[in-house]
């Protein structure tokens, strides 16, 4: 297929069905463990494991005041939820394709991390399998399936990323921090069968934004704060985890290790990334950590490796793009998410790309994503 | 001033001897909760505070100093003069070509953080004092070329007030404190909530301006991994802390801190520059998508860097792209550092670095990044 769009959209988001698992986890086995919606404390919400969540979706962008987290299913959008409906979207925004992302499996996929090992599995299959058939599935030329791990054992990891790899999705989605969730720090040989299976398949290793990272990892606002101050200033600050995932990474020598592994990074904006190579670099070269099992310079490795997302910033597209590397950056949407595009798309890209040339243009918004994702 | 230009760097650290404490503090009373050096299992020596083991740090950082740069000693006695003595210091300036430094804290914490850890808020206040005194008799009697900033208490505001008093009027030109005091010591407040007012309006009233340390809040890091060989480990730590500091100051931008004191100034140390740019991007989208839509009026009028150029100050070393982003970034914010003796010091290549990095940059913004903005902030006579 062509790209008629030349617009690859490499972070959105897709809502669970109501169905989701209802529909493919057996309630013989689970019961009313199984992931369903009720209708308590004054709306609709996820039930899961026979815990209330508190949410139902997570779409802000279409709502009409671009604030509410719907709690009435009725009232969100097809497009959401529905490829056909998320097919209309994407041709009022003119994108070809987009790479999808959780929403009630959280959006690096570690809602089920840490639960019984079976209920996980099934939980997370099931997940899956809904990406497979009923995105993928429906237009494989227009959605871009990644498969959340199950974490409850290395065995159990690399055998769901390869049942789904077969199933053709194209990425794995991480959790920023295995560490704090009982898991080996990503540094651990533990992981080594998870990126050998990552390698082998030709896949992405994405982490998503905050990674799911633990509260303990941001500031708390101040109790009883105004609510918009407090969303601004979350919503400003959620780029500081990230970073510190991909130093951990180029640390821990997993990409030295593995020349042919390729990392993205969802949802974190790049502005910071002078910052990361620069530094990088530096602790680098002062510490001679190529005499301490780190050959590589970091920020070369970062350009052999490495994917980074835009979408509404200006300064760095239009002032140091270059330092970061063309080659390396792609952009995203995060539909239906509060920092969203949409519907403002055409306004942010005409700001972000006036006088960059069309060859970088073409890289950013599609070509590299072509790259990274193995696609046709 | 033989590179042609003067050189004051706005951040580095002195660090705090064995005896600082144990003599200054009532044995009597305090006994071996005063912070004191005790040698462990294998050899190393390391700070004990409050009867707790401060492990994961060494007794002493002075790497900068040591032959490969990149190693801290494992015992006081091994520690290099320039780290600690202020005549060798001197000297080690003057080799390096600095002319002026800001003096922040080691044993004590970066940003004060160790001793905000005591939960005891007498013997907070007693080591507090103590470090203050010690410091101004230490460092700031022997030269003007030492500007020294006091710690405060957090488990009490009224004893930060009065300690903010105490040594301002005994010779200390700023207040050093830790980020999120309300993490590490359960008697103090948010530092957002109104009751720190207080603080910031004394600052104000004295004139000096407010100090935070990056690394000063630890658990916004990601651990280092205990499989990590110590070196790289050690790499990653000087990534990981400025990283944290956009949490930080992307917090205080919209915490009302600043709308409520416009006058008082607030230093972001060690958190580097190459990020800002983002950062203030970010602030700024989010500010006009969310706090300017709605009734009015509006919960925050004021845009998150009409705050920050008026009253934030961030510190730079090794960067190059932050300096390039500098209009973005503020030229009257941004503070040259040289964090002697850490890891990360640019000593003793200041100068060369500085040359290096500053290529094409006019004379009078260069000068107000490595000297002038620092000079006005504590009133250094350049």
């Amino acid at each position: 297929m062509g790209y008629p769009y030349k617009r690859i959209d490499v972070d959105s988001h897709i809502q669970e069905k109501a169905n989701t698992w209802t529909s493919r986890m057996s309630k013989k086995k689970w019961g009313d463990r199984i992931p369903h919606i009720e209708n308590r404390d004054g709306g609709e919400q996820w039930i899961i494991n026979g815990q209330p969540t508190g949410t139902l979706a997570v779409c802000p962008a279409v709502m009409p005041d671009r604030l509410t987290w719907p709690r009435e299913w009725s009232l969100i959008p097809k497009g959401v939820y529905e490829a056909e409906g998320r097919m209309e979207y994407m041709d009022q925004d003119g994108i070809d394709c987009q790479v999808m992302y959780p929403n009630v499996t959280s959006p690096s996929g570690g809602r089920f991390q840490g639960m019984e090992p079976d209920f996980e599995e099934d939980c997370v299959r099931a997940y899956n399998d809904l990406q497979t058939e009923e995105w993928y599935g429906v237009n494989p030329n227009r959605f871009i399936a990644l498969t959340v791990p199950v974490y409850s054992s290395i065995d159990r990891t690399v055998a769901e990323v390869k049942r789904n790899a077969k199933n053709g999705h194209r990425g794995v989605v991480l959790v920023g921090t295995p560490h704090l969730r009982n898991l080996p720090h990503f540094s651990d040989r533990y992981w080594d069968p998870l990126w050998e299976t990552i390698v082998e398949a030709r896949l992405v290793a994405s982490i998503h934004g905050s990674g799911d990272a633990p509260q303990s990892m941001r500031l708390e606002p101040l109790p009883g704060m105004e609510h918009r101050r407090a969303s601004a200033s979350v919503a400003a600050t959620g780029f500081t985890m990230h970073p510190q995932y991909l130093i951990n990474l180029l640390f821990a020598g997993v990409l030295d290790r593995y020349p042919d592994l390729t990392f993205v990074s969802a949802e974190t904006g790049i502005g910071w990334l002078p910052w990361l190579l620069e530094s990088c670099d530096y602790a680098w070269e002062k510490g001679r950590l190529w005499n301490h099992g780190l050959p590589n310079r970091p920020s070369d490795l970062f350009r052999q490796h490495c994917y980074v997302d835009f979408w509404y910033e200006l300064s760095a597209i239009q002032q140091y793009r270059e330092f970061i590397g063309v080659d390396r950056i792609m952009w995203e949407t995060d539909f239906p998410h509060p920092t969203a595009l949409w519907p403002d798309t055409e306004k942010f890209l005409a700001k972000a790309l006036k006088g960059v040339p069309k060859a970088d243009q073409d890289k950013m918004m599609f070509e590299n994503a072509i790259k990274a994702f193995n696609l046709e | 001033m033989a590179s042609g230009f003067k050189l004051i760097s706005a951040d580095d650290h002195v660090l705090e001897p064995p005896d600082l404490w144990t003599e200054r503090l009532s044995k009597q009373k305090w006994g071996d909760r005063a912070p004191h050096v005790a040698r462990q299992p294998g050899g190393t020596e390391r700070w004990v505070v409050d009867g707790k083991v401060d492990a994961k740090r060494p007794v002493a950082r002075a790497s900068a100093l040591s032959a490969d740069s990149f190693t801290d000693p494992d015992t006081w006695s091994q520690t290099p003069k320039a780290a600690h003595d202020p005549a060798e210091r001197l000297k080690a300036m003057d080799q390096d070509g600095v002319d002026a430094q800001v003096l922040y804290p080691s044993a004590s914490g970066v940003s004060g953080e160790v001793l905000s850890m005591i939960e005891d808020p007498e013997l907070e206040l007693a080591c507090v004092q103590a470090y203050n005194d010690w410091l101004l008799e230490t460092w700031g009697s022997p030269s003007p070329r030492f500007v020294p900033q006091c710690l405060v208490p957090v488990s009490s505001i009224g004893a930060a007030v009065k300690e903010m008093e105490r040594s301002v009027g005994k010779g200390h030109r700023g207040v050093v404190m830790p980020a999120a005091p309300w993490r590490i010591n359960a008697a103090a407040p948010h530092l957002y909530d109104p009751v720190w007012d207080p603080v910031w309006a004394k600052a104000t009233e004295l004139d000096i301006p407010i100090s935070f340390h990056s690394g000063s809040a630890p658990n916004l890091l990601h651990e280092i991994s205990e499989g990590f060989n110590p070196a790289v480990g050690k790499g990653f730590d000087l990534v990981r802390q400025p990283t944290s500091t956009g949490m930080v100051i992307g917090r205080f931008l919209f915490s009302g801190v600043g709308e409520r004191f416009p006058n008082t100034q607030f230093v972001f140390a060690a958190g580097g520059i190459d990020w800002m740019a983002f950062l203030l991007e970010v602030a700024d989208h989010e500010w006009e998508r969310i706090c300017m839509r709605g009734d009015e009026p509006f919960e925050m009028p004021t845009k998150p860097t009409d705050i920050y150029y008026r009253q934030c100050s961030v510190t730079t070393w090794f960067e190059t792209i932050g300096l390039r982003l500098r209009a973005i970034i503020g030229v009257n914010n941004i503070l040259w550092a040289s964090e002697f003796p850490l890891e990360t010091s640019t000593w003793p290549k200041s100068v060369e670095t500085v040359e290096k990095n500053f290529q094409g940059i006019p004379a009078g913004e260069r000068d107000r990044i490595l000297s002038g903005n620092t000079a006005k902030l504590y009133k250094i006579a350049v």
